[in-house]
């Protein structure tokens, strides 16, 4: 009791697709944290197992068919299994192969044991193996490998008990070596290389030196005894490929007993109907359209119940707190901030709760099978899909999505392109704008308000594959990534998998890129409510004060100061300061304050041009918000907001980077400054000169 | 005959894979010489193409079956 103890780490390996992720969290439950290996994108997960008075920590490898640096994914394994990542040293490793398909599993087995680790292997998938008649002899499975078996089927709970146990036990041995290192490279190179670089055996030498060129340390000397010992990573790899598989094709030669003629999987019969040449994509279609709705649609609720819910406390903290610049901070700067975060919760967990169910059915392998050759053209490859698709809604989600795309050139592309996609907060912006153009309905079926919004929409999809296309061209230094993708057996989804998965997302999404979110919303509303001190007092005095004692007449004066307000504001310094730029597109101040607030959020458009036209709140005004900006002159007489002005903002508006939550998901994202920064000026460039042709086309 | 070539339903021996970066991650998942593979299924416009090998499913592009040498059993 209270005793010191130094809990062992364990890492669960196995090959994508064996149900690791079900053993993962069977095992770890919500005692889970996810966090990022250094330098790339892979998500580090880690657990405590607790059982029994005893605590191990278990990392979760990602899923790798070998030990093989290529993807993101396989040098995340290779660095943790060569000891090179400091933060994460292993002392045993727990594999899990699918029993119905040992070849592609026991080959990274193989790997794992040589390696010299401590190793348990779990057959995971048992009931699938008896339903196709494979019996498996265990015991001689562990002779032939000397590490122990445990067979389960972790999706029914069979068979976890016994492996919590074993882990409490301390069950794992050091199997016996598969290949003899002496095939594989010269033994006195070896020695050295393990010298050099300080690994415990030949064989995780051999793997160090095969891929010095990712990684820095010692590459110099280890290039120069590579020279000397003529010795080729390419020629040392096909070698081990070969020998391994006919070893693993022995072992299962052994111990494994198939009927002669193979039972057909249920799998089959249902690819002919989710790969059908005609009902396949019409499927595709279907399930990309449920998911479009249920991100636009359902989450409509939810999303105002947040709205409301914030609005509220903004009001019950103004009213229970003395007035003072704190309490607007906390209620326009901080609540409201709050508010624009968590907003985007109910969409990101409807995203992530549908991509969770997609992949755990196996379909998610299904619609990339489909869309892969479509895309490819683009520079974008069938994972980009999901991501795109889900833009319509909201950039932040389906930029979060694309980390299931492994190769980093198609997954830079996809994050690069799909904020273009018109997303949900553009809507208000839209419909207020083209009810300028076209006041009243036409009534026909191709409605002209319908035909501008189509327009608009069609437009987002153009930018983002012409951008992706363009993207392709110049980023010829990154590797393609093949496609090798292996179509799963279909299964029931895992619930606790799902939910879990909605958890994690949601939950990173509001801490990690909230941070920034927030940051930046209170800037932006210092700069909204704050400005110099004279300007201020001499804005605030410019209105007079009302005659009457009236409510109407009350509320008009407040208006009318809010509007004189943020003229006088540092946000309105900035939309006057940026006036000569945005003149050419046919804009004055007023518009400049409303951009620079824009980037809060797009829909914020509303709300400020509201403010600005001293009109109260959004919403239920948007008609006479509508008659306010038609009936707007400029000093000469001549109306703001003509045909060409409101075209070349909304092109301006279809194209330009405005939201800060997309641009902090961006970043963590891709973990650098650089490619949100040359997204936001490829987007306000691609912007501005489409709204200036627009607006010179028009006017 | 390349594998992108073989008709659907086929089942073909492998007799060679490309020395290539490709044919070694093709080998790594277990496209080898002499093992059986079938073609299950063609995406729309043909390319991908879901070849059976093992008790496996794997979808491989047109430029992939490519490097894949096989052998028609007639």
């Amino acid at each position: 009791m209270g005793e010191a103890f130094t809990p062992t780490t364990i890492a669960l390996a196995g090959v994508p697709n064996v149900g690791k992720t079900t053993i993962f969290n069977s095992l770890t439950g919500l005692n889970q944290k996810i966090g990022n290996y250094p330098g790339v994108t892979v998500d580090k997960k880690t657990g405590v197992f607790k059982h029994e008075g005893h605590a191990l920590r278990i990392v979760d490898l990602p899923g790798t068919y070998n030990i093989f640096p290529r993807s993101e994914d396989e040098r995340v394994v290779f660095r943790v299994l060569s000891g090179l990542e400091k933060n994460t040293k292993v002392d045993a490793i727990l594999a899990v192969v699918d029993m119905s398909n040992l070849e592609r599993g026991l080959f990274l087995i193989t790997q794992l044991i040589d390696l010299g680790y401590p190793l348990a292997v779990i057959l995971n998938m048992a009931d699938q193996a008896d339903r196709q008649q494979i019996s498996l002899n265990k015991n001689m499975l562990e002779r032939l490998l000397g590490v122990p078996v445990f067979i389960a089927a972790a999706d029914k709970g069979q068979g976890i008990e016994e492996i919590k146990s074993a882990l409490v036990r301390g069950e794992f041995k050091v199997g016996r070596s598969v290949l003899d290192h002496n095939d594989l490279g010269s033994e006195e190179l070896l020695l050295k290389v393990a010298g050099i670089t300080n690994q415990p055996n030949a064989f995780r030498a051999l793997q160090v030196l095969k891929f010095r060129s990712k990684e820095t340390e010692h590459k110099e000397r280890l290039d120069e005894l590579a020279r000397e010992f003529e010795f080729d990573a390419d020629t040392a790899q096909s070698v081990e490929t070969e020998l391994r598989y006919k070893k693993v094709d022995e072992i299962i030669a052994k111990c494994v007993k198939k009927p002669l003629k193979p039972i057909p999987e249920i799998s089959r019969k249902l690819d002919a109907v989710f790969l059908h040449k005609f009902w396949g994509a019409f499927i595709f279609a279907a399930i990309m359209f449920l998911l479009f709705q249920s991100i636009f649609t359902w989450a409509e609720a939810p999303m105002d119940w947040i709205d409301n819910g914030f609005a509220f406390l903004g009001h019950w903290v103004e009213n229970a707190l003395p007035s003072g610049v704190l309490t607007d901070l906390l209620t326009e700067g901080i609540i409201p901030g709050l508010g624009g975060i968590v907003i985007f919760v109910p969409q990101i967990a409807l995203l992530f709760a549908f991509l969770a169910i997609l992949e755990g059915t196996g379909y998610m392998a299904r619609a990339v099978f489909i869309t892969d050759r479509l895309m490819r053209p683009f520079g974008l490859n069938g994972r980009s899909v999901v991501p795109l698709i889900s833009g319509f809604a909201c950039a932040i989600p389906g930029i979060m999505a694309t980390r299931t795309i492994s190769n980093t050139k198609d997954r830079l592309i996809t994050i690069f392109v799909t904020p273009f996609m018109s997303c949900a907060a553009r809507l208000p912006v839209y419909i207020i704008l083209i009810g300028l153009l076209f006041p009243d309905s036409d009534g026909g079926i191709f409605d002209s308000r319908g035909l501008a919004m189509f327009f608009l929409y069609l437009l987002g999809i153009v930018a983002a594959l012409a951008s992706a296309f363009v993207m392709k061209l110049f980023m010829k230094t990154y590797r393609n990534g093949g496609l090798v993708l292996e179509l799963p057996r279909y299964q029931y989804p895992n619930v606790k998998t799902v939910l879990l998965t909605v958890y994690e997302k949601s939950k990173t999404f509001v801490f990690e890129a909230g941070k920034i979110i927030l940051a930046i919303s209170i800037v932006l509303w210092v700069m909204a409510s704050y400005g110099p001190t004279q300007q201020m007092e001499a804005a605030r005095n410019s209105v007079p004060q009302p005659v009457e004692q009236s409510e109407i007449a009350e509320e008009e004066y407040q208006q009318k100061l809010a509007s004189a307000e943020l003229e006088a504001s540092y946000a309105g310094i900035v939309g006057k300061w940026i006036e000569p730029v945005i003149k050419p597109l046919g804009y004055d101040w007023k518009i400049g304050i409303a951009l620079v607030c824009s980037f809060a959020a797009r829909e914020v458009f509303v709300s400020t041009m509201a403010t600005l036209y001293s009109i109260g709140d959004s919403d239920e005004d948007i008609e006479s918000l509508q008659d306010l900006l038609k009936g707007e002159k400029r000093p000469d007489g001549t109306p703001v907001f003509t045909l060409a002005m409101v075209w070349s903002l909304l092109i301006f508006y279809a194209f330009a980077m405005q939201c800060m939550s997309t641009v902090a998901v961006v970043y963590r994202e891709t973990k650098s400054i650089k490619w949100p920064a040359i997204q936001t000026v490829y987007m306000t460039v691609l912007a501005y000169v489409s709204a200036f042709l627009t607006y010179h086309f028009l006017s | 005959m390349t594998a992108d070539r073989i008709l659907l339903k086929e089942v073909v021996e492998i007799l060679q894979v490309d020395s290539s970066e490709m044919g070694r991650r093709l080998g790594e998942m277990g496209f080898l010489p002499g093992k059986s593979i079938q073609l299950l299924l063609k995406a729309p416009f043909g390319d991908p193409m879901a070849f059976q090998i093992d008790n496996t499913v794997i979808a491989l592009r047109k430029d992939e079956a490519q490097s894949i040498r096989v052998k028609v059993n007639s």
